[in-house]
């Protein structure tokens, strides 16, 4: 799966590339963010940016979003509403956050840890989910996917 | 052995907030000068401690990630250690930090250079359960390594006496090998015997010249360009780039790190037997609350406000305390019988010039302490960074990053420490971005002339909302010339922001008493002479020929203003204030008392009352508002800067600023119908 993931918090993904051999890459290379390297995405500023980005074995970096547009890093796992609408494909559930109504209504569409599902496309902005072959589908809006931790299957 | 005791120099090199300067304070103690490395405005400091029989010169290198031009810090680093090696590097690691620091040190290894190994902040480590095998370390590094904790000076007879080892016997190093793609091994090893045969080159491995060259970037800083051949030799590493870059399919620079990051990783993991969990559970509770979407901005706001209602409460009061202290001086030296028998004129150039000069110097000094005090707490418990991140985006829109903020809200409380305080900025830019910046924050001599014109000239009510305006407008001008500035480019390339965020400390206080006196130093040493002569030029302006009042008609100041009529009747400004503001250049709160001499004495309001009418009051204070700040802040902007030419745009930006806006003030005040 090569779709970007969006920085949300809670995102996992590895380096692939970066896109490009600019002074930003330069100065990520030289802190030791290499291709390869799993990065946990902590949480962004009050205004959506910077992001505080998390690493193995070293403190955390805060970077601008809008300076990583070329990076490409493969999802490991995060929010649901992390991955655009185009990263279509099979995925598992790992975790259910949030408050115990949501979770049970998440859980009552057959989203539990462990499940697998596939991901349509979008329609309207809305996630829409197959959890079994001839099951129907299940859409989630923004907000449900933002809680809906996954990872690919 | 001789009797004779031999020098050393030793570079202390680390990657930033590894404790560099606390290692540092504690092996040179007071003997240290502080300076700038040639023609940039990064700090270089030089200090001296004895080991045996040698004397050490220990050098402090900015705090670098790498050794390579991608940052003003690193290219010194780069200059420093190709152009003129040192006899031992101390390289300086975080122990919680082990994986990045070590990319540094693997580099340090593969130049050659004998090196000896200081691992810090080993409490923090023991505390939170790591434990580091140094044995595995110095085996696989293949040069001592020692544990200290520099804040408490744990392991420092060790470290010093690894140093002296080192420095005797260079050669017991077996520096690691660090395996690239066979592609890479090659090339760097065929360019490296090109380099070993250039008549003249850094005394480093050649294999580490031939890395550096294969980058691609400041070859300069690696190999003289006059040196015959090397003009080749760089094109043939060029050439010896793409050969690699057409096999692995990567720029060579992501290849390069890799496997040196590869190689720390390694390295951290046999040290650590695993990769450290480097978060406690006290940052994650404190970041949760200090940097939460909705709570974190209202509360940082708290804090800086705290931090101003401090500078307020003691800065000040100091101030005004050397200031009386200094007005007694003041009135003891001009009773004195040697000088009332001095000639009129000599007599004023000594006391109105020098003495008056010597004053405003003098007054600064608890102002920069309390100033400095305060910042060095916030950098040192790492809540700088946290800052950063809260407003970066807001300041990114200026072309600044969210620590450049602090700074010009420092300045609301004086413009002085708020421009010297842009030495923690990470770049160059943003440091002539932000000193630029700065004088356009209300400072709180600005507040007093306010305060005191608006009371006069304006009922309590209006008179808050002006303050309120001048405020305002003091922002608007920053945020306007922020953006000129961005558009225009001023300050060179903005630097991509990458920050790294430490960990929560309690600071130290001797660091932070020891970094307030090196400030009022600094200040003391780069600023005071223009200080000094900026006084006396107002004296001379203001004073000059002696036989009118100061200030009055007949002075240079007085004909002065009245041929800049011109240019200060549109705005609605008499030539007497426009003599005020030519003496506010010494120190704003001058100015009320300043009009009160040019006024010739009697009662300062009731003439001001007479003479001004409330829009041209306003004109005046505008104009205050922006134009150039005083002769401390310009001394601060030219020793920080290092440029005359960022000065004299300092200067012109707010002459010109002040001069349009009060020129919209006041003739748009009279086409509104006021007077
Ligand atoms: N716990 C602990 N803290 C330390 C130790 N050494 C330094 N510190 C703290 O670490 C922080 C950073 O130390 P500095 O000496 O300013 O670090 P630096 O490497 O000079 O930092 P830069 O100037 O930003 O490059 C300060 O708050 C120090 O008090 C140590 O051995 N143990």
């Amino acid at each position: 799966m090569t779709a970007r993931p969006v920085l949300l918090p809670g995102t996992q993904c590895v380096i692939e590339d970066f896109g490009d051999d600019g002074a930003l890459t330069r100065h990520l290379l030289e802190i030791g963010i290499t291709p390869g390297l799993q990065l946990t995405i902590v949480r962004r500023g009050p205004f959506g940016d910077p992001v505080e980005v998390a690493m193995p074995g070293t403190h955390s970096v805060v970077l601008r979003s809008g300076e990583l547009a070329s990076l490409r890093c493969r999802f490991v796992s995060g929010p649901l509403a992390a991955l655009p609408c185009s990263a279509t494909g099979r995925y598992r559930v790992r975790a259910l956050q949030g408050g115990q109504r949501h979770t049970r209504r998440v859980a009552g569409y057959g989203l539990r840890p462990g499940r697998e599902f596939s991901l349509l496309p979008c329609s309207r902005g809305r996630y829409r989910l197959r959890i079994g072959a001839d099951a129907p589908v299940v859409e989630l809006g923004r907000g449900e996917a933002a809680r809906l931790i996954v990872e690919p299957a | 052995m001789t009797e004779q005791r031999r020098s050393v120099t030793v570079a202390l090199a680390a990657i930033p907030n590894t404790g560099k300067t606390t290692l540092f304070n504690q092996l040179t103690g007071a003997r240290q000068s502080v300076g700038n490395w040639a023609g940039v405005t990064v700090a270089r400091r030089v200090g001296h401690f004895e080991l045996g029989d040698y004397d050490v010169e220990l050098v402090d290198l900015p705090g670098a990630y790498s050794i390579s031009p991608t940052t003003e810090e690193q290219r010194i680093v780069e200059r420093y250690l190709m152009q003129t090696p040192p006899d031992v590097v101390l390289n300086l690691l975080d122990a919680r930090n082990l994986y990045r620091g070590l990319g540094l040190t693997l580099q340090l290894a593969m130049s050659g250079l004998p090196t000896v190994v200081a691992v810090n902040m080993m409490d923090e480590a023991r505390r939170q359960g790591l434990d580091i095998d140094i044995d595995a370390l110095s085996r696989h590094l293949g040069m001592p390594v020692v544990p200290i904790v520099a804040r408490s000076g744990e392991g420092l007879e060790q470290l010093k006496a690894a140093l002296r080892e080192v420095i005797e016997h260079p050669e017991t190093e077996h520096p690691p090998h660090i395996s690239f793609p066979p592609v890479v091994e090659e090339q760097v090893m065929e360019l490296a015997r090109r380099i070993d045969a250039l008549p003249e080159r850094p005394p480093l491995d050649e294999s580490l010249i031939a890395l550096q060259l294969l980058k691609g970037e400041g070859e300069q800083e690696v190999l003289d360009p006059r040196v015959p051949g090397s003009g080749a030799v760089v094109e043939e590493a060029a050439r010896r780039r793409r050969t690699i870059e057409a096999v692995t399919g990567q720029p060579f620079a992501t290849t390069c790190a890799e496997c040196r990051f590869n190689a720390a990783r390694g390295l951290a993991m046999e040290a650590t037997h695993a990769l450290p969990r480097v978060r406690d559970a006290v940052a994650n509770r404190l970041d949760a609350v200090l940097l939460h979407p909705l709570f974190g901005l209202p509360l940082f706001f708290l804090i800086m406000f705290v931090l101003l209602q401090v500078i307020y409460a003691i800065g000040f009061p100091l101030q005004d305390a050397v200031s009386s202290l200094f007005a007694a001086l003041d009135g003891w030296l001009r009773a004195l019988a040697p000088l009332r028998a001095l000639p009129p004129l000599l007599r004023s150039f000594l006391l109105d010039g020098l003495v008056a000069g010597v004053g405003v110097v003098v007054t600064f000094f608890p102002l920069l302490a309390v100033f400095f005090v305060l910042m060095s707490v916030m950098e040192g418990s790492g809540y700088i960074a946290r800052a950063a991140f809260l407003m970066d985006r807001l300041m990114h829109a200026l072309g600044l990053d969210g620590k450049a903020f602090i700074n010009i809200l420092l300045g609301y409380g004086c413009n002085v420490p708020a421009v010297m305080g842009t030495r923690i900025l990470s770049s160059h830019h943003n440091r002539i971005v932000a000193m630029l910046l700065v004088p356009f924050s209300l400072c709180s001599a600005r507040l007093q002339v306010f305060v005191f014109l608006s009371a006069i000239l304006f009922a309590p009510s209006t008179a808050a909302l002006v303050l309120f305006g001048l405020y305002a407008g003091s922002f608007l001008a920053v945020v306007l010339v922020g953006l000129v500035l961005k558009a225009l480019r001023i300050g060179g390339r903005p630097e991509p922001f990458i920050m790294e965020l430490p960990p929560y400390r309690v600071p130290l206080l001797r660091s932070v008493l020891l970094r307030a006196w090196q400030e009022i130093r600094a200040f003391l040493r780069r600023a005071a002479t223009l200080i000094l002569s900026g006084v006396v030029v107002v004296w001379l302006l203001t004073h000059v020929p002696a036989d009118v009042p100061p200030g009055s008609a007949g002075t240079l100041a007085g004909r002065l203003g009245q041929s800049l009529a011109f240019l200060f009747q549109p705005l609605g400004i008499h030539w007497q204030e426009t003599v005020a503001l030519m003496f506010g250049f010494i120190a704003k709160e001058i100015v009320i008392g300043s009009m009160a001499v040019i006024h010739g004495g009697g009662d300062l309001a009731a003439q001001i009352e007479r003479l001004v009418t409330p829009l041209q009051g306003l004109s005046f204070m505008v104009f205050t508002l922006l134009y150039t700040p005083c002769v401390a802040t310009v001394a601060s902007i030219q020793a920080e800067s290092h440029s005359w030419k960022v000065t004299a745009l300092s200067v012109g930006q707010g002459l010109a600023l002040a001069w349009l806006a009060s020129f919209l003030v006041y003739q748009g005040g009279r086409l509104l119908g006021y007077a």
